[in-house]
């Protein structure tokens, strides 16, 4: 597998995890405690992808791991806020 | 300066990094930013109660007709309205704001079943729906449709009777409207004579003159508007903030490609789709109220 390829497949790995926490955010839009554990969910699964795409390209500092914890971080805060209101 | 000001919003092509509104320190503010937003609105209700709330406009005969509909659709009979269980639920409503809590059971451990027996409605089964902060009466059906155990009540063939509380005030400081939803079967089938001549569901939409009077009566009553909407507000928030950042992102990508620049960043591509992911929640997921 080349490089192009690597990404591409990493890449399409998100969107299909993004895509899925979409639909599961759908499927239990009235149950608030469901939404707020998948929610917690899709932030890991994002930091830890960003994590682990920057490691298999060689690329990971600790700035970069920061950055996908801080929006992982910051999105879970928004619809946290959002369904606690 | 202006050109040391652009690079607030576009990466720079010299120290190869993101906009300023990008960098990790203004990441961090917006985090800190969205943690005060939520402290403002649980405390503000404390000393401006009823300025914040979530508005409404919801009538107790949209939500019998609706209700009814789908029994309709699951072959089930229509229920009928009884007076002493929306009286039961009249007094459940108030009883939530008086003493400001949204249960089933109140913290002094009265039961939904002691309103009713309250009103001399002898039953043989009774059940009950709540919801809260929603926009619409058909909102509140569908809610109640989509949770398994409000739909197990919703559509029970074992029940007979229905009575409908929706009743606006202060709870916790937000203004809003408490929706009670009682259902019942009459331990004595002659119970049932003084709603033997009840209009169906379809006949209710065409002739709201023959609505039983309760439906009637609190239709007036079932609106608030409060100063402050928190469903509108946080959609907006939604999308302002949502909007400035997907902004941000996209400025990202085009500069950094127009000018050649290699930063050494996470994805902006991906921080855009879960971004993307984010607003969506906000928009179309994210439910417009609470049920019990």
């Amino acid at each position: 597998m080349n490089d192009k390829e690597r990404h591409l497949l990493h890449y399409l790995i998100l969107v299909l995890g993004l895509i899925l926490f979409a639909l599961l955010l759908i499927f239990f839009k009235h149950n608030t405690l469901i939404q707020l554990l998948v929610t917690g969910l899709c932030s890991v699964f994002y930091a830890s992808w960003g994590i682990m795409h920057h490691a298999v390209e060689n690329r990971l500092t600790k700035a970069i791991a920061f950055e996908y914890i801080l929006i992982g971080g910051f999105v879970f805060l928004v619809i946290f806020t959002a369904l606690n209101l | 300066m202006p050109a040391q000001f652009i690079y607030h919003f576009l990466p720079h092509p010299h120290k190869k990094e993101r906009a300023k509104l990008l960098s990790h320190k203004a990441l961090s503010v917006y985090c800190l930013a969205v943690l005060v937003l939520f402290a403002f609105f649980k405390i503000a209700p404390r000393f401006l109660p009823g300025v914040l709330g979530y508005a409404s406009n919801i009538n107790t005969k949209d939500l019998f007709v609706y209700a009814n509909k789908e029994r309709g659709k699951a072959g089930l009979n229509d229920l009928k309205i009884n007076d002493s269980l929306s009286k039961a639920a009249q007094n459940k409503a108030k009883d939530m704001f008086a003493n400001g809590y949204w249960a089933h059971v109140s913290p002094d451990g009265t039961e939904p079943w002691d309103f009713i027996l309250a009103q001399n409605y002898d039953y043989s089964r009774a059940g009950e729906n709540l919801a809260k902060n929603f926009n619409s009466s058909k909102e509140v059906v569908e809610a109640w449709y989509q949770s398994p155990s409000h739909r197990e009540n919703l559509l029970n063939k074992n029940y007979t009777d229905v009575g409908y509380a929706v009743v606006d005030g202060v709870l916790d400081g937000y203004e809003t409207t408490l929706v009670v939803q009682f259902f019942g079967t009459p331990r004595n089938p002659s119970y049932l004579a003084a709603v033997d001549t009840e209009p169906t569901a379809a006949q209710v939409v065409k002739n709201p003159v023959e609505l039983p009077s309760v439906l009637n009566s609190s239709l007036p009553k079932a609106s608030t508007v409060p100063t402050i909407d928190i469903a509108f507000l946080s959609r907006t928030f939604a999308v302002v903030f949502g909007g400035y950042l997907g902004l941000l992102l996209l400025l990202d990508i085009w500069y950094s490609k127009l000018k050649g620049i290699p930063k050494f960043t996470g994805h902006t591509f991906a921080h855009f789709a879960f971004l993307l992911l984010a607003v969506f929640g906000m928009w179309f997921a994210l439910a417009p109220g609470k049920i019990l």
